[in-house]
């Protein structure tokens, strides 16, 4: 890893000026296939994509269209068979697998569908793990606001099986917000929840980013969700189908 | 434990407070390290303490010296005088016989005849402390003045001075003027110390002692070799020494296999536990991942749990093993009693390499079972959608190697059965080549079976069984490791019990064919170097009975042949007699057998010999091969007439005929008189004239039956080791068991939640359990039998006759066969009673739980 | 005489250094410090014979060992010189010590229950290199292992006066007379051996009081006769060299069981051999309190007469020192005066370093005589600390 070796990832570096300077992040051609049994699937057949600083991007796709997997890609969860992903400048298809974690852990934030908190840890002990990873200031008092804000008061100290699906998503969404990253990702939060809790936690985390001026990308089969977006794409066949200003379409 | 500060603490959290939900996860990786580690450094540190406590009597008998002089027969103190005056060496008498404290029922002890004033330079006492105002000129100035050990003193409590020795002479008192040593220190345990004079006196042999001991160079030796007189021989002590540790290596080799095939199950035990509570934490790790854990935290975290679940366990094994060396020591220490006639010290020997050493092992098997899987779940956590298919492809592949590796392992097998030479390392190789052979097919033959059974079933009729057959096929890459330890553990158990057995059998046979005069007489004695004969007004008489239709004689002398001691027999064999003798031919095949009429007529002859297998197969010697023999006039080559079965000792016999022995050896044969009556015979009353001979009082007289069960006791008490460490090893094994199948099905729970929603009724569930456990345990303990089998046959016919050099008749024995499958159905079954009744618990406590929050809630 | 101490010390060394599991082990220098309890009234002498003024020698009898004293010693010195070179000049001392440890003999044949300890001291000086090693061998009496009585030679029915441990010995060669002797004597370690016959060439001289040789005014004394001056042939080996030598020496014998008194702490012992044919013996005490104790000097004329002298009027003066390794300081080279004899003799050793380094610590050495007369001798230094 010697070529590679970088220094380690200051958010300072992030506020570097370069070519890409003003897209928080580039993706380019990106492909990717799996393995499934004896055949090879392919999910993504060259994504180009780009987001500004605070852009809010809504990934529309039917199950099985490649959502999850572009979110992992950018993640860097997975790794492309081909193509780029840059994010702030930084090429993260570069980086090695231990400098990926460690990139993860500083600038972006997730939340998946379910099995997002880890069980044998409290609320708060959740709520902690990004900040300890990231050898960053414990104080729990932001926390708490934090979790006010979400409308989760008196909980933590509660363990993940003592609450309902709505509160571990928002615990979820304040747990991917909690360590300030630049990028958000989201792979279908409300999935699992009914349609009013599912309303309640994605108007949340929409707020909550824009309050904070935070990047995210939203991965959902949900169409009502788009309204939501600066940006909405779909995602078909593993190509980027159309781009449409959200707020043209915007169902509201 | 650098690495623990680097982890953020919430990481060690989040896993401890999985073991917190699963203890039974910990408990079992706990347990099988310590099954493991208890049974290696149970039979390493018994193994030491033996071989070390034997050192230390050699040490006290054998002092500094370099060289000994021995005789058959007392040496003429004059034979020192020369040694000094002509050749001004180093020179030092030495008496040394076995006594026994009080009477002649009392503990043996080794009395030592020295000369008091050269203890500096031939003993090995230097520094020792001894009891106050203890002066060594009291040894010489005062009779019967004895120094004991305090260790044997404070041991045997003693009280006062006063001591009653019973020695081959009768009963002698003695005075204890001193102790010597601390007493902790076991080179003085079982130790008497006396003035050579005093010695004298005592054993009432004026003029005469046992050795001598020297303190020359190889030169020197060599020259002295040449002038001392016959019947005298100058043995090198280390030499000497070799000779007596040879005694025990067999034993301790066979020992510290079946330690290590106890930490070999334990390792898959382990492997197995371990391999559970990853492939649960699956998801946590995935989790973990995404939050932003890297893999080298997360690798060394697991590492650091592995070497701290390694240590506990090692630590618990470590302190479990020293309880068990403890009892071990005892039957070990009594085993070499028997066999060798020795006096024994019990006592534990501890050293820090061998602590360490057990460590290692302890911490090196632990790492190994879990450094695969846990590599291998962080390496897959990061998708932890997909992780679990991948699981299951990856273990899919690895069943399909496995016949071939299966098939490999064979061979190696085969290879090292045809190379006698890899010697018992070989041997072991071997048999758990056979072992780990056996394990590969395993995921074969329950996907097989899974399948064949579910063809034959109809599936309507038992919805829950074909599930449960499905399952379990389906499953294997969670269970194929479980598979594999429950059949090795089985495996090992059944093979141990066969090759036990066979050994049993074989003893028994060979004594009872052996052992076929009516009547044994020979002189009474209580003390291991005893030697005397009967005396010839007895003989005469024997002769003279009417009852008597022939006698045979027997004597028994220790020698050397090839650098290793040797028991040497001069009997005098009549055709019943020899009819107790089976020969080996000069083939291999143990069914075709010799002339036997030509070996006995050999036997007669000048110069010819009988030998013992192992002595045989221990140097490649075959009838009609020579061999030379140390006797009292010098080394003398013999022509071997026959080799013979024999179980006695593994380091050979030889048997001369009377003529032949007395050409080279002053002792008289015909120590022990075997008498062989007529069919018609009263045996009680020629039994009554015998014991009012007026010598019956020095005679010890035993009917056949006596002497063979008395001999079968000897043989059954070296077994209760053995005993030991199988019943350690079927401890072992089942708790592998256990802890395998309740892993399983605690793993289940969850799917069980699922199921019950589906609406599996609470019998079904737990009728699904066990069928899933049944299936598993009855594969298992089946497969075990042919298995067991097998390695049976490569302990027997490899091992065995690799390190005794003795050759077993395999014996199958079907209680040693059924056991397989009912330890292994057994222990299934018990594993079911818990997950059942968690699935009752459930059962009766809130019922929605499930509806509440799927899915996430159900995993959780 | 005064070496009868050093047997004592020597034995008694003997037995802590056998005994060598008890702690209270002497330091360098502590045997000496016993020596004065040993052969003063503290020592316990009950059961044993004692010497007493006017002894009847039998001899050969009494050249043998003497059971029921409690020490004795046989000692041997030598001045030599290679035949063929006579400026390749040696020293060599054999001493056989007896010590009994107890004083009653049990009435038992067993050899090995004789209470007698032997003790043996080899040393050779090489005087051109300006070295001396010294060796030493220990036995119990046991079955013939030492000892010192006539033993049967060969198949000759003659039994000779043998003194001997183990292959170290002083033997006889006829039956009723202790010489000529021959002497053997080697140790492969040290790589020194001697081979040599001895001769008297001058009768025996009985020291003291016909043989009672007073040590103190409290009665304390031992038996103790010479013979003052012995020719003597043979070889010496030296590392791997074989010297033809020749030579003068002298021998002692001297038995007892009362021994030094308290306040002793040490002695200076000489015999020499002058050139005009006469010998001189000398002894003096030292005191723990630093003062001079009883001397003694006498002289053995060319004739073989040996007179006592009066000591009024002797000096024996020490004009150099040297520092053993241990640090202790001994005399080394002395001038002895007295006038009424005409003796102004400067005595110097021949190697300032003869010191037997051994069990028991104490200086022996060839020395060279000088002055008024020409000679050469033996110096014994002990109890110095």
């Amino acid at each position: 890893m010697s070529a590679k070796t970088i220094p380690e990832i200051v958010p300072e570096a992030i506020a570097e000026t370069n070519a890409a300077a003003e897209k928080l992040l580039v993706l380019k051609n990106l492909h990717k296939n799996f393995d499934v049994g004896s055949r090879s699937q392919t999910v993504l057949k060259g994504v180009d994509l780009t987001l500004s600083p605070g852009e809010v991007l809504v990934l529309l796709g039917a199950s099985g269209s490649g959502k999850s997997t572009l979110l992992n890609l950018i993640a860097g969860l997975e790794y492309p068979d081909q193509g780029t992903v840059t994010i702030a400048g930084k090429s993260i298809t570069e980086l090695s697998e231990h400098q990926r974690t460690l990139f993860r852990r500083q600038h972006i934030g997730i939340v998946f569908q379910f099995f997002n908190l880890i069980p044998s840890l409290t609320v708060m002990e959740n709520l902690l793990l990004p900040l300890q990873l990231n050898r960053m200031c414990q104080d729990q008092q932001p926390i708490r606001e934090l979790l006010g804000q979400l409308g989760l008061l008196h909980i933590e100290d509660l363990y993940p099986e003592q609450l309902s699906g709505g509160e571990q998503q928002r615990v979820a969404i304040a747990r991917a917000l909690v360590h300030q990253p630049s990028l958000l990702l989201a792979d279908e939060p409300t999935g699992s929840l009914d349609n009013s809790n599912a309303e309640k936690v994605s108007r949340l985390l929409f707020d909550q980013v824009r309050q904070r001026q935070q990047s995210l990308i939203l991965v959902t089969h949900n169409e009502r969700l788009a309204a939501h977006g600066d940006r909405v794409l779909r995602l078909n066949q593993g190509q980027v189908e159309t781009e449409q200003a959200a707020n043209q379409d915007a169902g509201l | 434990m650098v690495g623990l500060r680097l982890l953020p603490p919430l990481l060690l959290q989040a896993n401890l407070g999985y073991f917190r939900k699963h203890p039974w996860l910990l408990m079992f990786a706990l347990l099988g390290i310590m099954l493991g580690v208890a049974g290696v450094s149970g039979v390493e540190i018994t193994n030491y303490s033996a071989r070390k406590n034997f050192d230390i009597a050699n040490e006290q008998l054998l002092g500094q010296a370099r060289y000994r002089l021995s005789s058959e027969q007392p040496i003429a103190e004059s034979l020192l005088t020369q040694l000094r005056e002509h050749w001004g060496v180093e020179a030092a008498p030495l008496i040394s016989r076995h006594v026994r404290l009080h009477n002649d029922t009392g503990p043996v002890v080794q009395l030592l005849g020295i000369d008091v004033f050269q203890l500096q330079r031939f003993g090995p006492m230097q520094e020792v402390p001894v009891s106050d105002g203890f002066q060594p000129r009291q040894l010489l100035l005062e009779p019967a003045s004895v120094l004991i050990g305090e260790i044997s003193y404070q041991r045997q409590q003693l009280k006062g001075a006063e001591l009653t020795l019973f020695t081959d002479r009768g009963d002698r008192p003695v005075n204890i003027i001193g102790r010597i040593g601390a007493a902790d220190d076991s080179r003085f345990s079982s130790l008497l110390l006396m003035d050579i004079g005093r010695a004298q006196q005592l054993f009432n042999m004026a003029g005469k002692i046992d050795h001598i001991e020297l303190n020359i160079d190889d030169d020197k030796a060599q020259k002295i070799r040449q002038w001392v007189p016959a019947g005298i021989q100058l043995v090198s002590v280390q030499k000497s020494r070799g000779a007596t540790e040879n005694l025990t290596e067999a034993l301790h080799l066979n020992l510290s296999a079946m330690g290590l095939l106890a930490m070999v199950v334990g390792v898959f035990l382990v492997y197995n536990t371990l391999f559970f509570s990853l492939v649960q934490r699956q998801q946590l790790f995935g989790q973990l991942r995404n939050v932003g854990v890297s893999q080298r935290e997360l690798i060394t975290y697991l590492l650091l749990e592995l070497l701290l679940i390694g240590s506990i366990g090692t630590l618990l094994g470590l302190l479990a093993g020293l309880l068990l060396a403890d009892q071990l020591l005892v039957l070990v220490t009594r085993t070499i009693n028997d066999l060798y006639a020795v006096s024994p010290i019990e006592i534990l020997q501890l050293q820090p390499w061998l602590i360490l050493k057990v460590v290692a092992v302890g911490l090196g098997g632990a790492l190994l079972a879990g450094l695969m899987p846990a590599l291998h779940a962080v390496k897959t956590s990061v998708r932890s959608s997909q992780s679990r298919v991948l699981l299951e492809r990856k273990s899919r592949q690895l069943s399909q190697r496995l016949p071939g590796l299966s098939v490999l392992l064979l061979l190696l097998a085969l290879v090292l059965y045809y190379l006698p030479q890899t010697g018992i390392v070989g041997g072991y190789l071997l048999v758990t080549a056979l072992l780990l052979a056996g394990a590969c097919l395993m995921p074969m033959l329950v996907s097989y079976s899974c399948r064949g059974l579910a063809a034959i079933r109809s599936p309507q009729r038992g919805l829950v069984f074909s599930m449960a057959l499905k399952d379990t096929e389906r499953g294997l890459s969670r269970t194929a490791v479980a598979l594999m330890a429950l059949m090795v553990a089985v495996a090992v158990t059944v093979s141990m019990s066969l090759m036990i057995g066979s050994f049993r059998s074989t003893l028994d046979l060979w004594l009872k064919q052996r052992l076929n005069a009516d009547i044994y007489i020979s002189p009474q004695t209580r003390l291991p170097d005893d030697y005397r004969s009967l005396a010839p007004q007895i003989w005469q008489w024997l002769q003279d009975q009417p009852e008597i239709e022939t006698l045979a004689s027997y004597q028994r002398v220790s020698t050397e042949t090839l650098g290793r001691q040797l028991q040497l027999f001069a009997s005098d064999l009549p055709p019943q007699a020899q009819s107790g003798y089976r020969f080996k031919s000069r083939f291999k095949h143990r069914f075709k057998s010799t002339d036997v009429q030509q070996v006995w007529q050999d036997f007669q002859q000048p110069g010819h010999i009988l030998i013992s297998e192992p002595l045989a197969n221990r140097h490649g010697l075959f009838r009609g091969d020579k061999i030379p023999l140390m006797t009292p006039l010098g080394v003398e080559e013999f022509v071997i007439a026959g080799v013979y079965f024999d179980y006695g000792d593994s380091n050979g016999r030889a048997i001369l005929s009377p003529q032949n022995f007395s050409r080279y050896w002053h002792l008289k044969p015909g120590r022990v008189a075997g008498l062989y009556l007529k069919p018609e015979a009263d045996i009680q009353s020629l039994l009554n004239r015998i014991r009012r001979l007026p010598e019956a009082d020095m005679l010890r007289i035993s009917e056949r039956r006596g002497v063979l069960d008395r001999s079968l006791e000897i043989f059954e008490r070296t077994f209760l080791v053995t005993d030991v460490l199988r019943l350690l090893a079927l401890l072992v094994a089942f708790v592998g068991m256990l802890s395998a199948l309740m892993a399983l099905q605690l793993e289940r729970q969850q799917e069980m939640k699922l199921l019950r929603a589906v609406g599996l009724s609470l019998k079904q569930r737990v009728l699904l359990l066990s069928y899933q456990g049944l299936l598993i345990g009855l594969l298992a303990g089946i497969a075990a039998v042919p298995v067991g089998m097998l390695l049976a046959w490569g302990l027997i016919e490899v091992i065995q006759l690799r390190a005794f050099g003795w050759t077993l008749f395999y014996e199958l024995e079907w209680q040693s066969l059924l056991q397989a499958p009912i330890l292994a159905v057994t222990a299934a079954l018990l594993a079911c009673v818990y997950p059942a009744w968690k699935q009752y618990k459930e059962h009766s406590s809130v019922p929605d739980q499930i509806l509440k929050s799927p899915p996430s809630g159900r995993l959780q | 005489m005064t070496r009868v101490g050093i047997a004592v010390a020597a034995l008694l060394a003997l037995l802590l250094l056998i005994s060598p599991w008890q702690d209270e082990n002497p330091k360098s220098g502590e045997s000496t410090l016993r020596l004065a309890e040993l052969m003063g009234a503290k020592q316990d002498v009950e059961g044993y014979l004692t010497a007493r003024p006017g002894p009847i020698f039998t001899f050969p009898k009494d050249h043998w060992q003497h059971q029921g004293y409690q020490n004795e010693w046989w000692y041997l010195t030598a001045n030599l010189h290679d035949r063929n070179n006579p400026d390749i000049r040696f020293g060599v001392q054999l001493t056989v010590f007896r010590f009994a440890l107890a004083a009653d003999r049990e009435e038992d044949a067993n050899p090995w229950l004789s209470p007698n300890m032997y003790m043996a001291h080899f040393a050779i000086t090489h005087v051109a290199d300006n070295q001396h090693r010294a060796s030493e061998r220990f036995s119990r009496q046991g079955p013939n292992l030492a000892g010192a009585k006539a033993m049967p030679q060969g198949d000759q029915s003659l039994a000779m006066t043998r003194i001997w441990l183990a292959d170290w010995q002083l033997q006889s060669l006829t039956a009723d007379d202790l010489f000529p002797m021959l002497l053997q004597a080697a140790d492969g370690d040290k790589q020194i051996a001697a081979s040599l016959s001895l001769k008297a060439v001058k009768p025996m001289v009985l020291q003291g009081e016909q043989g009672f040789s007073r040590k103190n005014l409290e009665g304390g004394g031992s038996y103790y006769y010479s013979y003052p001056r012995l020719t003597i042939a043979g070889t010496l080996n030296w590392d791997k060299h074989e010297f033809e030598v020749s030579g003068e020496g002298w021998f002692d014998h001297e038995w007892s069981s009362n021994s030094l008194a308290p306040y002793q702490a040490g002695w200076d012992w000489f015999s020499l051999q002058l050139q005009d044919g006469s010998e001189l013996m000398y002894y003096g005490f030292r005191n723990h309190d630093g003062s001079d104790g009883l001397k003694y000097l006498a002289r053995i004329s060319a004739e073989g007469e040996k007179i006592s002298l009066d000591t009024e009027q002797l000096d024996v003066t020490a004009v150099d020192q040297w520092h053993s390794p241990d640090g202790t300081v001994y005399p080394s080279g002395w001038r002895l005066k007295l006038p009424t004899q005409g003796l102004d003799l400067y005595i110097e050793p021949r190697v300032s370093d003869q010191l037997m380094d051994l069990s028991v610590r104490y200086w022996e050495g060839a020395v060279k005589v000088s002055g008024s007369h020409q000679g050469s001798g033996y110096v014994e230094l002990a109890g110095y600390k």
